[in-house]
């Protein structure tokens, strides 16, 4: 009685039925329009080619997910099902217009965005000579290396590499070890070089004592001798003739023997440790090359 | 007294090879010594030394080879047919490619000329000075060989020539034994030559060498 009352006299009521109506529709084919927009972004109304192909893991593959080429969406993954086999057949939607940049040797590669994104398919490869594949064909698969994948094999490989670098480490720390005992060897080797050094600095003093005799000598030679050029020219070669000599006896009084074969007695008893361990060591192995022993071929005119 | 030095040295690093079973310096060790005592005069020591590398396969033939020239060298003075035996098994043990063959030549042109074999002295000594790598010593015995070669025949100037050219070397070599040698035969040359001055000059250098050093040939 109520309502009746206000259908007939409230002006805002009337063809109310009529109004719903209205605005039904209207929100009705709104949101119609929105759908088919949306579905037209998303590729609905564009002609596409099925391909597919097979991987060992589902992991990462859903149904949805974008296929890229060169970082273009270029298609869908339409459906991800297990086959009789155990592998996981992947069908792809990719829009005909792309199917052109897809070759029969083109790999499909399953990628993830930054660290934590989403996954995606990356269509690459590809050679131009090849022919464009045809619908229901199949594509390479590579599976993308997540990060435990990463993070394990870098483990692998550096593992060794740690282990490796501990032990030389401990082979080098070792006091008793060939590095050590050869460090003390070359260290040796240079106090002797020094001592060698000394005395040969002492016998040079000598030889510019002895070089000071000749000089002294040469003039009473070049008065004795100053009668003729020639005879001046002889005298000099004479008193280069005698400096070469002292220079040679010199020379000859220097040990020529290294003197890690000098010193026989601990030569003999280190000897095979301390070959062994410098032939191992590196650097020592590439600094220290070995002193060769050769003796002189006597003159045939001894 | 050096050699004595270097004497005790050689015998030490032989101790030492012959310690680690060290064949090649054994032998090295040993051809060292040799020529050290072969210069202090103990020929019949460095003789045994060298005997036992001939006897010995465990030595390469380099080596070997090496112990055959210098068993030739000592014996060059005392018995030339064996020296021309051990120096012909130097030879063999050291082909084909000896880097030695120039002593090997100066040594046989050395016999060659004792037995006055002029031709064959020739012949090795021009081979010798023909080649590029040879040694100041090598090259200055040749010379000196070929002088005395030229000097038999009768080629008084070429010898002359020679000889100077051994002179120049041996000088800056510095060895009193082969300067005493060198202007002795100059001395012969200048004689036969009729040139005084030369002569006198190289009587003087002979004498004034065996003052400053005591040498076997001055008292020839």
């Amino acid at each position: 009685m109520a309502l009746k009352l206000l259908k007939e006299t409230d002006p805002r009521f009337q063809w109310l039925g009529w109004r719903v109506v209205v605005f039904g529709v209207t929100i009705l084919l709104t949101l119609s329009g929105l759908a088919a927009v949306i579905a037209f972004k998303q590729g609905l109304f564009v002609s596409k080619t099925r391909l597919h192909f097979l991987a060992d893991h589902g992991a990462g593959l859903l149904p949805g997910m974008q296929v890229r080429f060169s970082g273009f969406r270029i298609g869908v993954v339409d459906k991800v099902e297990l086959t009789e086999q155990a592998k996981v057949q992947v069908d792809l939607l990719v829009e005909s217009r792309y199917m052109k940049w897809i070759k029969a040797d083109s790999t499909a590669q399953l990628l993830q965005e930054g660290l934590m994104g989403d996954y995606y398919i990356e269509m690459m490869g590809g050679s131009p000579a090849q022919q464009p594949l045809k619908a229901g064909g199949k594509v390479n698969f590579a599976p993308a290396h997540s990060l435990a994948d990463v993070a394990y094999d870098l483990r692998s490989r550096a593992l060794p590499i740690l282990d490796s670098f501990q032990i030389t480490m401990d082979y080098i720390n070792d006091p008793k070890g060939d590095v050590r005992q050869s460090v003390a060897n070359v260290k040796q080797l240079t106090a002797e070089l020094q001592q060698t050094r000394a005395r040969m600095d002492a016998l040079l003093v000598r030889l510019d004592s002895t070089a000071g005799t000749v000089n002294a000598r040469l003039p009473r030679i070049l008065d004795r001798t100053a009668s003729s050029l020639a005879s001046v020219e002889s005298a000099v070669r004479d008193a280069s003739a005698v400096a070469s000599m002292v220079r040679g006896a010199v020379e000859e009084s220097v040990p020529r023997l290294p003197s890690i074969v000098r010193n026989s007695d601990d030569l003999v008893r280190d000897s095979r440790d301390t070959l062994q361990g410098v032939r191992r060591s590196w650097p020592l192995n590439t600094m220290l090359t070995p002193q060769s022993l050769e003796p002189p071929l006597p003159e045939s005119r001894r | 007294m050096h050699w004595e030095s270097a004497a005790v040295s050689w015998r030490e690093a032989l101790t030492a090879y012959q310690a680690i079973d060290d064949w090649e310096g054994q032998g090295r060790a040993r051809l060292g010594l040799a020529d050290v005592l072969a210069r202090l005069g103990r020929k019949t020591e460095a003789e045994n030394n060298l005997f036992y590398m001939t006897g010995q396969g465990a030595f390469s033939r380099l080596l070997r080879a090496r112990a055959h020239y210098q068993l030739a060298l000592l014996a060059a003075e005392k018995d030339r047919e064996q020296a021309g035996r051990w120096l012909a098994e130097a030879r063999q043990l050291c082909a084909p490619d000896c880097a030695h063959v120039s002593s090997f030549d100066n040594l046989e042109a050395r016999l060659s000329a004792a037995r006055a074999d002029w031709g064959m002295v020739e012949r090795l000594t021009t081979g010798v000075l023909a080649r590029h790598e040879v040694v100041a010593a090598e090259r200055s015995h040749a010379l000196r060989l070929l002088a005395e070669t030229q000097f038999e025949r009768g080629e008084l100037v070429t010898a002359r020539a020679s000889i100077i050219q051994a002179l120049t070397l041996d000088r800056e070599l510095a060895e009193p034994e082969w300067l005493l040698e060198d202007y002795t035969l100059l001395g012969r040359i200048a004689a036969a030559i009729g040139d005084g001055v030369e002569q006198k000059d190289a009587a003087a250098r002979i004498a004034s060498l065996c003052r400053g050093a005591k040498l076997a040939g001055c008292g020839r």
